[in-house]
């Protein structure tokens, strides 16, 4: 329980949540209408000695805050809560041969590209899949919801590692 | 005693995601359809703030937004679009128009809602209709002092009574979900002759909108044999996309029109 630690979680909360809303909000790219969602970089940027009940409130949070904004109740809260507990598994399962040591971040320049891209690429897929299919709600054009998933997820994952080159230099 | 606390200790995040997740999922499934809270949409004073800022400040033209409103609240700069609808002097007035910025937009989702920045203070109630000099982008649902909330054409949960400008056969005009360009027009019937092109108005029946507001134009059309109605694809005249001011039209006599078709269900047995 860094003092450090949560103010620093607390300003990547702020900033990602106003990222999204200024700038990502106003991209709709294409007929699909591909808005990246940049905010998940505050899950992915969650510190790793954040106790795991407290990863998942703080997912909700961002969920809720992004639902707010959004007109969409529940919609964001359903993809974040999902993607905070598959980042504990996540973590888990690639996890490096000597484990998390306190002090470390799951940042591109300290993990590596190949630790990074698997870390992030499967847990932005998790939450586009639970979010634009809840939005779809079902299965009822499936083709096209996929379609959607791929793009949106690509643009996403794309700007997470701009991210990482600009804002999370050693 | 002890092993089942070793046992809640294993799974204790286990119950949290699923209590958090399952709240989350019951606020979608019974969320969108009912928004009585305007606290909990943009629609509120702070949000709507931080969008008027964003949205407004940034990405789009500010000239144009002052030329499109008058004091007076009623839209000059494009009367003869709305000539047959603006009562003159002497006559009952039953329309009456106010004009507002768009705060925030999305074309995105299933769903989609519109800000706008003008709210109770201006007169702003439920069930007003929103259009802008094209054509009609949507329904009011919820409204704050200074904002409200409109449910666009773009939402699966609205359907525009329409008819064909020609021959007044009537429909609805339902959104695909797919194409923020494109929306179905259902129920008219298989002996009508349609041409591509021809323009769908709103019908006036549902007592938000005035008749022969334009909406769409078919692009194609083709008979279906299981019922006897066509199936018809529009084009929407609006780009959903680019909207900056609209109207959001009063009808005076809502009420009164409502109440009498209340009375419906009295004489039928």
């Amino acid at each position: 329980m860094d003092f450090r630690v949560y103010s620093r979680l607390f300003l990547t909360y702020l900033l990602s949540v106003l990222i999204q809303i200024m700038v990502f909000h106003n991209i709709n790219i294409g007929t699909l209408g591909i808005t990246p969602l940049f905010y998940v970089l505050f899950i992915l940027m969650m510190p790793y000695e954040v106790p795991a009940w407290f990863q998942l409130v703080l997912g909700f949070v961002l969920g809720w805050t992004m639902d707010v904004f959004c007109d969409t109740p529940g919609l964001h809260t359903s993809a974040t809560v999902l993607m905070a507990y598959s980042r504990i598994k996540i973590l888990e399962a690639i996890s490096p041969r000597d484990g998390y040591e306190t002090g470390m971040h799951p940042y591109l320049m300290e993990m590596g590209i190949h630790w990074f891209l698997k870390y992030s690429v499967s847990l932005i897929f998790i939450h586009h899949t639970a979010y634009f299919m809840l939005d779809s709600f079902g299965f009822d054009n499936f083709s096209r919801t996929l379609l959607k998933i791929v793009l949106t997820g690509l643009c996403t994952e794309l700007f997470i590692i701009f991210s990482q080159y600009i804002a999370y230099r050693k | 005693m002890d092993s089942l606390l070793i046992f809640f200790k294993r799974i204790y995040v286990l119950l949290i995601f699923i209590v958090l997740e399952v709240t989350a999922i019951v606020f979608v499934v019974r969320g969108d359809v009912q928004r009585n809270s305007v606290f909990f949409t943009s629609a509120n004073y702070i949000m709507g703030k931080i969008y008027t800022v964003t949205w407004h400040g940034y990405f789009s033209l500010k000239d144009e937004n002052m030329e499109a409103r008058s004091a007076s609240g009623v839209y000059i700069s494009d009367t003869a679009k709305f000539h047959n609808y603006v009562d003159t002097a002497g006559q009952i007035l039953k329309y009456r128009y106010i004009t507002a910025a768009i705060v925030k937009n999305s074309v995105s989702r299933q769903n989609n809602f519109i800000t706008l920045d003008a709210g109770s203070l201006k007169g702003v109630k439920e069930d007003m209709g929103v259009v802008s000099p094209d054509g009609v982008v949507g329904v009011v649902v919820a409204v704050s002092d200074h904002f409200s909330l409109a449910l666009s054409v773009l939402n699966k949960k609205i359907g525009v009574s329409a008819k064909l400008k020609n021959n007044d056969f009537y429909g609805s005009i339902v959104w695909t979900g797919k194409d923020y360009r494109k929306a179905f027009l259902t129920e008219i019937p298989n002996h009508v002759e349609l041409k591509k092109g021809d323009t769908v108005v709103t019908s006036g029946y549902s007592a938000v909108f005035p008749v022969g507001i334009p909406i769409a134009t078919i692009d194609a059309f083709e008979k279906n044999s299981d019922d006897n109605f066509y199936n018809i694809s529009v084009t929407f005249l609006n780009d959903l996309k680019s909207l900056n001011n609209v109207l959001i039209i009063e009808n005076l006599m809502q009420k009164e029109q409502l109440e009498l078709e209340g009375l419906e269900s009295k004489f039928v047995q």
